[in-house]
């Protein structure tokens, strides 16, 4: 019962996209030679119009200086940075897990300042943001702490803004959020999205346990705060209060107090037109649907946004009733195409499904057709599963969205025989896409929560027409239990965190390549290459070329580059964008499980940076603590 | 192969913790008293349990204190593993950024296994 929920009208065949239109889409104003957001700009591109490191000398990349995060005299347990570091005026500003904000010298490294957290605070993890002041208020960077409070640090030395909430901090947790008690978690997990003079933040409650309760918590809402005074402006509730658009898709009054629905990620913003992007995450509890009948909106959705108010615009839901933890959590990417001559303004949606839908991002109606297509029933009591779910038309999925028997690991005979006992003496049911999580059973329905393309997020370059990711293979299984109090719960040795292949040799148990760089020529939505991403050293030699799974993602160079650290093999590469090929390779003391940055030293020298320190969505080993640099050699 | 590499393809994404969000990214991480920090703990204010879930033992009031303050520590009733399960997930939340000794993290791993072994 396939139904073509849309069409364009302008076909599929494209034409030739005007360079210069298609840089519109980037926001104006952002300095070249600087890395002022997580994600660039708010465009979420990750373009840099830097040209110093080309495809014909990035070979030639040498480390230049690195800087260690780990305080002297801490002797706890290492820990993982998932945090992107932002340059701006020649300082590079990072958040250390171990508990501090630091000013470097973006050219030779050499701390400018470091703000220590109160109380031995650690700050969110994935990064924080960088406001340019009003002529009232200083230049200041925005982040959260992971207690639910949200800083404002003068970008000049680090102090508190004293005007900015209560001496500098805005406590988030706010009685309209915190629902059901403010006792619960909550924080700022990730970089908030600067708009003029508005901090707009996600939320982060975690996903909550299973059980009868399991899916109430705080609300996940949206909200933008005065980046001078850190006085609320908006609120956005991402779960449809009553007389709300969208609340009838929450059945027998299930959005009273539901949790998650929540951006974690990163959005985007479409500046000139002051539209923002959430991408909002699933519902809890995300593995068990049967107390809340009914689709879920916002759920697993991308909702646009007046940025200026909060009004709702459209929204674009990726995933039904999502009970596999599917998320929207990458932010959207903005980019201008050209259909027979006219310039679209569209916006390209990732998630960890590995679908990549493309939207007119002024209305929401797809440029390439998107189809609801029938998906398997789920065969727990009370849950309702959609009985369709979006697919594109092109590109093709981006990862592999089926497994079954006879397509496991093929290759080295110890683990290939280690897979097959492992689906085997386990009686696991596998299938999708969309297969529901079985009962009593471990079950696989690829790509899963781990699959796909995480909160890093995809990148285009505007020139090449591409859209370029790193995407992850990497399966888990599922299997739900039935508790004494009648609450279902995702529950096993082999459920939970474990992935779907042998621990102890890290070797994941589907098809190759569990990880890939995948290009999409945006002018026909066709698969421009696939190259495998990562080695699996375990494997004998000959055997190595498996692909790795990765967090962390790439960035595109206007001279043809593309970086990318995140596979857990240690490495950190550079490939020509128009041809995936690999040009260029360094074997660190970590993984980089973060995306790296590049930018414009004082000494006129285009830097790559990254932080490496292992860790991240692949459990790599942390094993390091630096934030390195590279730069070509000095003539 | 590191002896830590029995942790790997377990968890997770996110920023920390937890347990059934490790595999998608979406947790939380509390590491400290701060603005609006919740006191963890095992009773409310008129004595009741305030995680039902959680079996008594030695080790529960650490691995409650520890854990509360990145997630709720119930979600460990989720999940069923062995001693080296639970301790290659505690590692994990240790690198990311649970905070205690050596020691009680031991405790934290004795109980957890204890609690919440392999079903049948």
């Amino acid at each position: 019962m396939a139904r073509l929920i849309a069409r364009t009208a302008l076909g599929l065949v494209l034409a030739t996209m005007v360079a210069a239109a298609a840089l519109r889409a980037q926001s104006p104003g952002t300095p070249p030679g600087e890395w002022r957001s997580a994600n660039f700009d708010n465009s979420a591109n990750r373009y840099s119009l830097l040209e110093q490191i080309t495809p014909g000398n990035v070979s030639q990349l040498e480390r230049v200086w690195s800087f260690h995060l780990k305080p002297a005299g801490y002797t706890g347990r290492p820990r993982e940075d998932e945090a992107i570091p932002l340059v701006v005026g020649g300082t590079m500003y990072l958040a250390s897990p171990y508990g501090a904000i630091h000013a470097l010298d973006a050219t030779t490294g050499v701390e400018k300042w470091k703000f220590p957290l109160p109380n031995n605070e650690q700050p969110s993890k994935r990064g924080l943001a960088y406001w340019p002041g009003d002529g009232t208020a200083p230049p200041s960077l925005i982040f959260g702490g992971l207690s639910g409070g949200m800083f404002s640090l003068k970008a000049s030395d680090g102090t508190l803004n004293d005007g900015f909430g209560e001496h500098g901090v805005v406590n988030l947790k706010t009685p309209d959020v915190m629902q059901t008690g403010m006792s619960a978690i909550y924080s700022l997990l990730t970089a908030p999205t600067i708009y003029k003079n508005l901090i707009i933040t996600g939320a982060g409650m975690g996903e909550g346990p299973g059980g009868s309760n399991g899916g109430s918590g705080p609300a996940g809402d949206t909200r933008a705060w005065d980046a001078r005074t850190g006085r609320l402006v908006w609120t956005f509730h991402t779960v449809p209060r009553a007389g709300e658009f969208g609340a009838d898709t929450w059945q027998e009054n299930s959005a009273k107090n539901r949790s998650g629905v929540n951006v974690w990620g990163y959005m985007s913003l479409d500046e000139q037109r002051g539209i923002l992007y959430m991408p909002l995450g699933a519902p809890n509890n995300d593995r068990v649907g049967t107390d809340r009948p009914g689709n879920n909106l916002f759920s697993s959705s991308v909702v646009a946004a007046d940025a200026n108010t909060g009004k709702y615009l459209w929204h674009f839901q990726i995933v039904h009733h999502d009970i596999w933890d599917y998320d929207t959590q990458s932010a959207p990417v903005l980019v201008d195409l050209n259909r027979n001559g006219t310039t679209i303004p569209a916006i390209l949606i990732v998630n960890k499904m590995g679908l990549l839908f493309t939207l007119n991002r002024v209305t929401g109606t797809p440029i390439i057709d998107v189809e609801e297509r029938p998906v398997p029933k789920s065969d727990v009591p009370k849950e309702e599963t959609s009985p369709t779910q979006p697919f594109p038309v092109k590109p093709e999925p981006l990862v592999q969205i089926s497994a079954s028997r006879n397509n496991l690991y093929k290759g080295e005979p110890q683990h290939q025989s280690y897979c097959e006992h492992m689906v085997d003496d386990n009686n696991m049911k596998l299938g999708g896409p969309f297969m529901p999580i079985a009962v009593n059973q471990y079950s696989i329905s690829p790509p899963g929560p781990a699959g796909g393309i995480n909160f890093w997020g995809a990148s285009y370059d505007p020139k090449l027409h591409l859209f370029i990711s790193n995407t992850n293979n990497m399966w888990q299984p599922m299997r739900l239990i039935l508790r004494p109090d009648g609450s279902w719960v995702n529950s096993g040795p082999l459920a939970g965190t474990r992935r779907f292949g042998d621990a102890e040799r890290k070797l994941l148990c589907g098809p190759t390549p569990w990880g890939e760089l995948v290009a999409v020529n945006m002018d026909t939505g066709d698969i421009a290459y696939r190259k495998t991403l990562g080695v699996s050293d375990a494997l004998p030699a000959g055997m190595q070329n498996t692909g790795r799974p990765s967090s962390g993602g790439v960035i595109l160079t206007a001279s043809g580059l593309t970086f990318v650290g995140g596979t857990d093999d240690f490495r950190f590469r550079a490939f020509a964008t128009a041809t995936g090929q690999q040009l260029w390779e360094i074997k660190l003391a970590s993984s980089v499980e973060t995306t790296p940055i590049t930018y414009m030293g004082s000494d006129r020298r285009q830097y790559v940076a990254v932080v490496s320190t292992g860790g991240g969505l692949t459990g790599s080993e942390v094993t390091n603590d630096e934030i390195i640099t590279f730069a070509l050699p000095k003539r | 192969m590191t002896k830590s590499s029995r942790s790997h393809f377990r968890s997770a994404d996110a920023c920390l913790a937890l347990i059934p969000a490790l595999v998608s990214g979406a947790v939380v991480l509390l590491l400290s008293a701060g603005v609006g920090a919740a006191a963890p703990g095992t009773a409310g204010a008129a004595g009741q349990d305030e995680h039902p879930q959680l079996p008594q033992g030695a080790g529960r009031d650490v691995m409650v204190r520890v854990c509360s303050k990145c997630h709720d520590p119930e979600l460990a009733a989720d999940q069923q593993n062995d001693k080296a399960g639970w301790k290659g997930l505690v590692d994990q939340m240790a690198s990311k950024g649970a905070d205690a000794t050596d020691a009680e993290f031991a405790q934290i791993v004795d109980y957890l296994a204890t609690a919440f072994p392999p079903a049948k």
